[in-house]
């Protein structure tokens, strides 16, 4: 394990998210049995009481899990110095690669951790949209809705703590770094992932580029309609186009990233490696930012739309849908704003 | 009175948006000379630089970088200038010696070719580091070199005459 502060940090917030997962995880599903097995007014007034705790509890699970995301890369940036022939996040990713001890599931470890990061700060969003929505009610008519979604996000948690824990404690000393220079990988015309190389870029950059504008100027122009729509027509099925937008998106918001902006922003005009924007461009990192915050509030406005619907949330449900989207609004337009000014400044 | 009305926060998002971007460019110190391929920084001693066919000058941190550079531009440079490990000085790679051994200069990019003025220091670290000096073909910066010799004279054949 290498020690220092980002390390511990993430191991002490890891440990948090790991005690406080299945503590949530298992009081949600206690609830959720006892919810459904029917109950008498003063037996559902007791548990409600009961749950406000619950709801603490992930409360405080879901601000470390969107706290652990950009934790776990400034840990990373963190261990860059560790080894020689490491010169960016994408070295350490590469650490353990083709080795027979412990320290050959760390590349693996990495990987899940930056696919389970975002999918667990959408779900832990899913889950307060639907708490949000709940809190409105006088009757809590979603709260079976509100503790079984609960239960995914505890799970994810838990997962994720103990991949983050695996990672942090496996010892990082045989390491055989078969590249740990990322021109290896993202700028070589003859490595299999040499998609982002030289020839790559030049042929496809102006369309990446176009491509880039017209689908998030698509979207913002799609989420104004939306929002400009009366409260009474904003169904979940208008949802829908919005919904599948905000997926095509995020191919086209990588690329764009990999083979326009990482050169232009690096002044390296043959280097495509994104992770290198973090530590020599960091106001590129709110950019990205927002575009997440965009695209996951389409996806929990569909999830409000979709899982929130009842009589009682029926008269305010278009009314926070419409607020989520506001929000979507902000995160694509200040995303394409400022990663188009930083493009101009570079 | 409340302080964060949705007004104010829309003007304050909308400040940090522009304001971000401005800033950090404004903050951002100069930088010192990195290396044109990947960024890296340039240790001195293994410093290669390229005088372009417009006359603009590139810095890499090593010869692998260089050479990766290279392969990918259209013209052949003006001049390639490599850097003597023994004393330090830029000279041009048509004169130099260059070993391929053991030792890794950089560890990032696992360059193990080794350059120097004189021969002796090269056949010296060729010995002691289980080297072999590169003649003809393996030369780095074979083809790069003739044709900006080539193009060389012929810029420089109607003043000569």
């Amino acid at each position: 394990m290498i020690l220092n502060a980002y390390a511990v940090l993430d191991a002490s917030t890891a440990l948090l998210r790991l005690l406080l997962g299945l503590a949530v995880t298992f009081l949600a599903f206690s609830l959720w049995r006892r919810w459904r097995a029917g109950l008498s007014a003063e037996r559902q007034g007791w548990l409600e009481d009961r749950s406000y705790f619950l709801f603490l509890l992930a409360n405080l699970l879901l601000i470390l899990s969107v706290v652990s995301w950009p934790l776990l890369y400034l840990l990373l940036q963190s261990y860059v110095p560790e080894w020689p022939g490491v010169m960016c996040i994408y070295g350490v990713t590469q650490v353990g690669a083709g080795s027979i001890g412990s320290s050959r599931f760390l590349p693996g470890l990495l990987t899940a951790l930056q696919m389970l990061k975002p999918a667990l700060v959408f779900l832990a969003g899913a889950w307060f949209v639907l708490y949000l929505l709940n809190r409105r009610t006088t009757a809590s008519a979603l709260m079976p809705r509100v503790l079984l979604a609960v239960i995914p996000f505890g799970l994810l948690a838990v997962a994720d703590a103990v991949t983050e824990g695996a990672y942090l404690i496996i010892p990082k000393k045989e390491e055989f770094l078969s590249s740990g220079c990322c021109t290896a990988v993202f700028d070589a015309d003859d490595h299999v992932s040499g998609f982002f190389s030289e020839s790559f870029s030049a042929r496809a950059g102006p369309w990446i580029g176009e491509a880039y504008y017209v689908v998030n100027g698509g979207m913002v122009l799609a989420l104004l309609g939306y929002i400009l729509l009366p409260a009474r027509r904003r169904s979940g099925g208008r949802l829908l186009p919005l919904g599948l937008g905000s997926l095509v998106t995020w191919p086209v918001n990588g690329l764009f990233l990999i083979v326009v902006c990482a050169p232009a922003l690096l002044h390296l005009a043959h280097h495509h490696c994104p992770y290198d924007l973090l530590p020599a461009v960091p106001e590129s990192a709110p950019a990205a930012a927002l575009f997440v915050l965009g695209s996951f509030c389409i996806g929990w406005a569909c999830v409000a739309a979709w899982c929130g619907r009842s009589a009682e949330t029926a008269p305010f449900l278009g009314h926070e849908i419409g607020k989520l989207l506001r929000l979507a609004l902000w995160g694509y337009a200040g995303s394409m704003v400022m990663l188009s000014l930083e493009l101009a400044l570079a | 009175m409340k302080m964060w009305t949705p007004g104010r926060l829309r003007i304050a998002a909308a400040l940090l948006i522009v304001g971000l971007p401005l800033a950090g460019k404004w903050a951002r110190p100069t930088q010192d000379r990195r290396c044109d391929l990947d960024g890296a920084r340039i240790d001195q001693l293994f410093r290669v630089r390229i005088l372009d066919a417009q006359d603009r000058d590139h810095e890499f941190c090593c010869i692998h970088c260089a050479r990766l550079w290279l392969s990918r531009q259209p013209a052949a440079p003006w001049q390639v200038l490599v850097t003597d490990e023994t004393t330090g000085a830029e000279i041009d790679a048509a004169g130099a010696w260059f070993v391929r051994s053991t030792v890794v200069t950089t560890a990032h990019t696992r360059n193990r070719i080794h350059v120097f003025q004189a021969k002796a220091d090269a056949v010296k670290h060729a010995g002691t580091a289980h080297g072999k000096i590169l003649t003809d073909s393996e030369r780095p910066f074979g083809t790069a070199i003739k044709n900006s010799s080539a193009a060389r004279q012929a810029t420089h054949a109607p003043f000569e005459r």
